[in-house]
């Protein structure tokens, strides 16, 4: 590959790819990741689409918190098990609300640890009217806003909803 | 506090890099795919069905932890190495070598390496950075995969040193120990010993899911690739990431082939070897060929079109690689043989 042919104009994701350069010889190029900067919409797009899927199973008591954070961060079962310290069958019966339910509260907080995500967030769903891109990795800092707590079909989970004013 | 003055730059692989970068800051004057190279990392294996992969997935390179063994023998060069399962007792070894002004490479989960966009973090026990520094609570890190020294403090250092799962980090670490002089290294026998070590472990290793068999069950198992996706979105980011494994996880581009090229290019000119040359030149072409099966899988990903034909056709472009591999490797083990 040239290296003309390998340059990205992408500076949010930059990658180093070996290319033939002008003079012939073979070397190091760094330079923006193709498919970050051609792809990346489509990749959030499915993202957001299984993360909205999995979220109306959670409010529906179909599935767990455990269950859904679980399939976001693309985790076997066998792999949750080995990073929390638990055996399989136990992350088996936990991925359904009423194994869920008999969770101790210790073994939640490993699991949230896992997740790297406050313990609170395993029991809860936040969200914005303006749009439900508001997760608890989002960096946004704002500090005028209404919080609302509202219930769903599930007894654990609540959904809090931050407004701007 | 530590000062040690690290020259930072971006790698292809994190490993190779890595390994790299401190070989260079110890006064041992190395390229990435040298080390690459005489470390034997090009390799290919497929996973179908592995119970810690929630889909079926290929890897491009030999076993974590290899590149670094393989260039102490290579080369001579010494590393220390230590696991902490205690994340306290890790931390405390890992700031006792700061102390002493020396930088240490660290194994960790991807995962938390947050200075990094959320979006591109994923679960992978095999990371490796440096650490080059301690400043407060947060530590100063150099990792390839990152333009410049990243911050990152030290709860999220610990989680990820001290992840569990397959291939856990177990609060792994390696510094540099010694170096060899330049002029004690036969090059050209070592050279072809990591040349022959991958060319062993591409046509001869008799494992069906390894090497050149490895690239082959991927072209055979890819039509199963719909019946383990829970929909047409899950098979298409499944089929994306084809680009992302060969592309973008690190490197150098096209599965490492046009790393494994640049080493061959590097290495004719060190022995003064023609026929080098012309492997290198063949291996560029491989690698150009792996590329277009990278834009392929992001195209037809994106588009949905993911029809029995196209993932055919996509099948027929990775048997093709089996191919033209086994006849490239066959001819580079006979030279060094």
């Amino acid at each position: 590959m040239k290296e003309k042919d390998a340059i990205v104009d992408f500076n949010d994701h930059q990658v180093v790819l070996y290319t033939e350069k002008e003079d012939d010889s073979l070397g190091p190029v760094q330079t923006g990741s193709y498919i970050s900067k051609n792809y990346l919409d489509d990749y959030r797009l499915k993202h957001k689409n299984l993360d909205d899927s999995l979220l109306v199973k959670l409010q529906n008591n179909e599935i767990s918190p455990i269950y859904y954070f679980m399939t976001m961060e693309d985790l076997t079962i066998s792999e949750l098990a080995g990073r929390v310290g638990i055996a399989s069958f136990k992350v088996k019966s936990h991925l359904k609300p009423e194994g869920f339910l008999k969770m101790r509260v210790g073994t939640l907080k490993k699991y949230a640890e896992v997740f790297n995500v406050p313990l609170a967030n395993m029991l809860q769903i936040i969200t914005t009217r303006q749009d439900n891109k508001w997760r608890v990795h989002h960096d946004e800092k704002s500090t005028e806003n209404f919080i609302e707590q509202i219930k769903t079909g599930n007894p654990l989970i609540v959904i809090t909803q931050i407004e701007r004013k | 506090m530590s000062d040690i003055q690290f020259n930072h730059k971006m790698a292809a692989h994190c490993e190779s890099g890595t390994v790299t970068a401190l070989l260079n800051h110890g006064g041992f004057e190395i390229t990435e795919p040298m080390v690459f190279g005489m470390a034997s990392g090009i390799f290919f294996a497929y996973f179908h069905k592995m119970s810690n992969f929630t889909f079926p997935t290929f890897v491009v390179r030999n076993k974590p932890g290899q590149m670094r063994t393989n260039i102490e023998k290579r080369t001579g060069a010494k590393f220390k190495t230590a696991s902490y399962k205690d994340p306290i007792k890790a931390e405390k070894a890992l700031d006792d070598l700061l102390e002493q002004n020396i930088p240490v490479a660290v194994q960790v989960d991807f995962f938390y390496m947050d200075y990094l966009p959320a979006w591109f973090r994923v679960h992978n026990n095999v990371h490796f950075i440096t650490i080059v520094g301690k400043k407060d609570s947060k530590y100063l890190v150099s990792d390839c995969y990152f333009p410049k020294i990243a911050e990152i403090d030290a709860e999220s250092l610990r989680k990820g040193r001290s992840a569990g799962g397959e291939m856990a980090p177990n609060g792994f670490l390696f510094y540099l120990k010694s170096i060899p002089k330049k002029e004690d290294i036969n090059f050209e026998k070592e050279i072809k010993k990591g040349i022959k070590r991958a060319g062993y472990y591409m046509l001869k290793i008799p494992i069906p899911f390894l090497g050149i068999k490895g690239i082959l069950k991927f072209a055979d198992k890819i039509e199963e690739w719909p019946k383990f996706a829970r929909d047409t979105e899950h098979l298409s980011h499944e089929i994306m990431k084809i680009n992302v494994l060969l592309e973008d996880q690190g490197t150098g581009g096209a599965g490492f082939r046009f790393m494994y090229a640049t080493f061959l290019r590097q290495a004719s000119e060190l022995l003064n070897d023609a026929k080098l040359l012309e492997m290198s030149k063949k291996m560029m072409e491989i690698g150009d060929g792996w590329r277009s099966i990278s834009v392929f899988a992001a195209r037809i990903g994106k588009n949905r079109d993911l029809g029995p034909e196209r993932l055919k056709e996509l099948s027929e472009m990775i048997r093709e690689r089996a191919q033209v591999e086994k006849v490239f490797f066959t001819e580079l083990y006979q030279l060094v043989k």
